[in-house]
């Protein structure tokens, strides 16, 4: 109601001005409202104040706002009378305790006090009633004073005064009511500001001049009521005001004052009634804030479109602790308020400063998970769950040495414990047998494709461990290390450094890229270094003889414990070895007894009962394949000396193989008789055996040379023979023999040795048999048939022996004598003599048949006269040939 | 106090001076393995030092890879610098490029440990001039990173600055209390 722009300001100064204009015809007709204002106000008591007031600001909004449609309060100057009910209405309306009213009130009030204060400078009222329709800004002021002075000096000019005041007030009152601001006012206990002062200089003219016309009206009307109690000053006051024509005044107030004065002086009581009632309630801080509490939201609407920046300022200091206070009153309701906005803002924070938000959250989000995980695990498994696998090859290309760290045990221990399960199947399946363990040893030396000698082999030969390292992957320093004490020491971090050296040379250079692939042993000579890596590190160790794999999967078992517990420590391991645990050591050293340990586990008797049989089922028959093999040895050598010893085949190349009981003869032979020659020996050598004959009588060729050198051969061998004397002439196919042989048989046997020579094809033999004549002769003493003794072993007993030899010769013994010994008496000397031989080659055991004993009285063949003369007295052996019939 | 042992690495151009560097560092005292086909030679040495703070004993053992020089054909291999606490990075004097290229050996040494620590070496000042050595300060006021400990002046043939290298570079081993 009482609002109003400040844009109809000019209109209010256009009607103002018109007003004047109009109001100077109208001089008469502006009393008139207001006296059946005042009478009005007299009917409704206690209002009567409030209702000037209203009709006044009703004016002045009307007057201001002529266009306005709501503002059916405007009056037109000239209409004045028509609309005064209305008018009369709207005040009553107004006057009515509303809180716009009071709220009217107050500002009016207030914008009175203030206006007091304007007095002095405001040109707006205070035209002269009289002559000043155009009343200049000049002199309203000194109207104002005037008013001023009367209003402080007399407690009914007060009331008057301030019903004057307040009659001026809703121009005023207007104002304030679109303008927010502080009151300054040191009366009003509003906050409202009055611009009055600043809009007044420029309202002031635009003020109704019907105001003015009123309030001229009541001046002249307190100046008549006072005018019985006009003090001198006053008089004077409104002398010098009034100057010439203060009579007429003085007329008007006659009139006035006289008629209406009881009404007026009811009025009066009832307007200081009221008056005193506003003061109350504008003094009293509850009554205030009843007047101004409707008016709050608009005086702040003002203000916040006037000046923003002022209102922030006033309330920023408290604004926090607004909110705090009022969270602490009630949660829940400022949660609510505030929840809407809340994504909102997130999402504005986030387009603005994105780490902001990340970082203020970042702390809290894994107790954000866990929380939702005890609410509900299943939540976040669905919301992860289908990342995850990328997540997992992302984290693999991007730091793998954490996720091999991660996996490692688990992996390790789900294939090892699932391929165990496998094997032990297999096992059960085909353990029947009186030892799982044997039947497992069967079953590893089959996988391993080995013996299971081999398999025993290793259990029983001895494995130590050297030393074992745990070294750090990137760096290669020594993490723990135990060494085998006593023995050289090996150089330790020289070693970790070669190995991490070696495996990152052989993953750079040999790998295929993409790959990572690790070194996982180092043999050398019976040693070798076992590597096992793990994510951060990896185990060296060094061990002598056999590895059993047992042993294998007890350093894995350790590596994934050790990396489990203290994953953490190693993979932050700086070189210090005070920030190793030092269980770890204790691990590695538990490493070290396994191996004797094992070996001491091996004792129990099973084993060695099994390993017993299971040599003596290896060595039994060894033993015996041994003995089988001496006899056959033995046969085999006796058969080839036996057949080295036969010169024919000696020269020739034979192979004797034994089996069983077979002896087979291999090679070649020229003929089919040596082929049987050779069998017929080896039959001899082995008669329970049989004789495998494979020998192959190989006809070969003969080779005229060969030939040539073999009758050669066969000349001289038969020579060397007794009896015999030949030459033989080799020429292709045919051998010619000459020569002598004692023996008839054996010029046979020559002629048929060449002839069994191979390549020999006929011989021609002119062989003469012909006994070597016996050249010994016997000697007798002069005319004696007695020889010497001696000659008996000497002479007679070879021949004797030649002619056993050749049992077929028979011989003629012939006695000679010399001629001097010619007598008839020895004419049978030389018989004797022959005799004499004969019968002492029978005594030799010569068969007397083969002899024949003659006597020639002759010289011997062969001796001359003039030799000696027991040359002649000789007997001399003649050999006859048996088919000879003699000489 | 245990003995503390560290991995440091000695990285620059081919020919630089890196093996000689480490020979008169590491006199008779270590076990030295050679490896040039594998492309490393590891040294051992034991570094006694006091701890300025506390004045009490610290021995550090460094173990020290000499790694094969950088070549227009072969680079380093990266792996092998894989958990190493300090680096030197050398560089000869004589030669421009060998010095340019030390920061790029110091990049690759700090992408692989970020919070190792790296010293610099300009090896060879015993074949240079003296006015030439100031060139050679301002240079390496241009490789200023927080973790470059100091740079020196050395010569291997000499001796100058060497040991001291290595103690300053050992003593950031120290723990710290």
């Amino acid at each position: 109601m009482a609002v109003s722009k400040k844009q109809s300001d000019s209109f209010s100064f256009d009607s103002g001005a018109s007003r004047v204009e109009k109001s100077s015809v109208s001089e008469v007709k502006a009393l008139e409202p207001l006296l059946e204002l005042l009478l009005d106000l007299q009917m409704s008591p206690g209002q009567t104040s409030t209702s000037t007031q209203s009709e006044n600001l009703s004016r002045s909004n009307s007057s201001e706002k002529p266009k306005k449609a709501t503002s059916d309060k405007s009056l037109e100057s000239s209409q004045n009378t028509d609309t005064e009910s209305k008018v009369l209405d709207f005040l009553f309306e107004a006057v009515n305790p509303s809180v716009a009213d009071s709220s009217e009130e107050t500002l009016e009030t207030s914008a009175q006090n203030h206006k007091s204060e304007h007095f002095d400078h405001s040109p707006e009222n205070d035209v002269s009633f009289q002559k000043n329709h155009k009343s200049t800004e000049n002199d309203q002021p000194k109207k104002e004073p005037h008013k001023q002075d009367e209003i402080l000096l007399n407690s009914e000019d007060v009331d008057l005064t301030s019903l004057h005041t307040l009659l001026e007030v809703p121009t005023d009152a207007v104002d304030v009511s679109y303008s927010v601001t502080p009151v300054k006012s040191h009366q009003a206990e509003t906050e409202v500001d009055l611009t009055i002062e600043e809009s007044s200089p420029a309202e002031s003219q635009s003020d109704p001049e019907e105001l003015e016309e009123v309030l001229e009206a009541f001046e002249s009307l307190r100046v008549e009521s006072t005018a019985s109690n006009s003090d001198d000053s006053l008089e004077q006051l409104q002398d010098l005001i009034f100057g010439s024509t203060r009579s007429d005044f003085e007329q008007l107030k006659q009139q006035i004052f006289e008629s209406d004065l009881p009404e007026v002086r009811q009025l009066l009581e009832t307007i200081s009634s009221q008056l005193k009632s506003l003061e109350y309630q504008i003094y009293e801080p509850e009554q205030l804030i009843q007047l101004i509490r409707p008016w709050i939201a608009d005086i702040l609407n003002h203000k916040v479109n006037d000046s923003k920046e002022d209102i922030i300022q006033a309330l920023k200091p408290i604004i926090d602790q607004v909110i705090l206070a009022r969270t602490k009153d009630n949660r829940e309701q400022m949660s609510a308020a505030i929840a809407d906005l809340i994504p909102e803002a997130i999402k504005h924070q986030i387009r603005n400063s994105p780490q902001e938000i990340a970082q203020a959250i970042g702390p809290e989000i894994g107790s954000a998970i866990r929380e939702q995980i005890r609410l509900d695990q299943d939540e976040i498994v669905d919301a992860l769950a289908p990342t995850m696998g990328k997540v997992i090859k992302e984290q693999v290309i991007l730091e793998r040495d954490s996720m091999v760290d991660a996996l490692y045990p688990v992996i390790g221990s789900t294939i090892t414990r699932y391929l165990g399960e496998a094997i032990q199947e297999i096992n059960d399946k085909v353990s029947n047998a009186f030892s799982i363990e044997g039947i497992n040893r069967k079953i590893r030396a089959k996988l391993q494709g080995i013996s299971e000698a081999e398999l025993i082999w290793q259990e029983v030969m001895k494995c130590t461990v050297q030393a074992v390292f745990l070294i750090h992957k990137g760096s290669g320093l020594i993490i723990s290390e135990v060494q085998q004490s006593g023995e050289a020491r090996l150089e330790s971090e020289m070693l970790a450094g070669m190995l991490t050296a070696i495996r990152s040379f052989v993953n750079d250079c040999i790998v295929q890229a993409e790959q990572v692939q690790e070194l996982n042993e180092i043999e050398y000579g019976d040693s070798r270094i076992v590597i096992e890596v793990a994510g951060y590190c990896y185990l060296a160790v060094i061990v002598q003889g056999e590895i059993k794999n047992k042993f294998l999967k007890k350093i894995r078992t350790m590596l994934i414990k050790i990396t489990q517990k203290y994953g953490r420590e190693i993979e932050t391991f700086e070189g210090d070895p005070e920030t190793v645990p030092p269980e770890i050591l204790a691990e590695l050293e538990k490493l070290m007894e396994v191996e004797t340990k094992q070996h001491q586990e091996k004792s129990p008797k099973t084993l060695l009962f099994l390993t017993g049989i299971i040599l003596g089922s290896v060595l039994i028959p060894l033993a015996i394949v041994q003995y089988r093999s001496g006899v056959i040895h033995r046969v085999e050598t006796e058969v080839m000396t036996a057949l080295d010893s036969e010169p024919e085949l000696a020269i020739y190349r034979l192979t004797v193989d034994a089996q069983g009981n077979t002896v087979m003869l291999n090679g070649k032979l020229p003929n089919q008789r040596l082929r049987e020659k050779a069998e017929t020996i080896v039959q001899q050598i082995v008669p329970n055996w049989t004789v495998d004959n494979d020998i192959i009588a190989v006809k070969v060729p003969p080779d005229p040379v060969l030939v040539e050198a073999e009758v050669q051969r066969m000349t001289e061998t038969l020579n060397q023979m007794n009896g015999i004397s030949i030459s033989t002439q080799y020429e292709p196919d045919q051998v010619t023999i000459e020569g002598k042989v004692i023996q008839p048989s054996d010029r046979e046997n020559v002629t048929q040795a060449f002839e069994n020579i191979e390549g020999v094809n006929s011989v021609v033999s002119s062989i003469q048999v012909e006994p070597v004549p016996i050249a010994t002769r016997v000697y007798f003493n002069l005319s004696s048939d007695e020889f010497r003794s001696e000659d008996m072993i000497i002479k007679i007993y070879p021949v004797s022996q030649y002619l056993k030899q050749y049992p077929n010769l028979k011989v003629r013994i012939v006695g000679y004598s010399h001629p001097e010994e010619k007598t008839k008496k020895n004419s049978k000397l030389a018989w004797k003599r022959s005799q004499a031989v004969q019968i002492a080659l029978e005594s030799y055991g010569i068969d007397r048949r083969r002899m024949t004993a003659i006597g020639k009285n002759e010289r011997p063949p062969g001796v001359e006269e003039n030799q000696p003369d027991w040359l002649s007295r000789a007997v001399i052996f003649e050999i006859i040939l048996p088919e000879d019939q003699g000489k | 106090m245990a003995l503390i042992s560290k991995k440091i690495c000695l990285i620059g151009d081919f020919g630089v001076g890196k093996t000689s560097l480490i020979r008169r560092f590491v006199d008779r005292q270590f076990s030295d393995q050679y490896l040039s086909t594998v492309g490393v030679k590891i040294s051992r040495k034991q570094v006694d030092l006091v701890a300025s703070e506390t004045g009490s004993q610290q021995s550090i053992q460094l173990l020290i890879w000499d790694l094969e020089g950088h070549t227009k054909f072969k680079g380093i291999t990266p792996s092998y610098l894989q958990g190493a606490s300090g680096a030197v990075v050398v560089g000869d004097v004589t030669r421009q490029e060998t010095l340019d290229n030390i920061s790029e050996h110091i990049n690759l040494f700090l992408s692989i440990n970020p919070k190792a620590w790296v010293v610099v070496a300009f090896n060879k000042i015993d074949l240079l001039d003296p006015e030439n050595l100031e060139g050679l300060i301002h240079q390496s006021s241009n490789n200023k990173t927080n973790q470059i400990l100091s740079t020196y002046q050395t010569s291997a043939k000499t001796g100058a600055y060497v040991d001291e290298m290595f103690h300053l570079l050992s003593h950031q081993f120290i723990p710290k209390i």
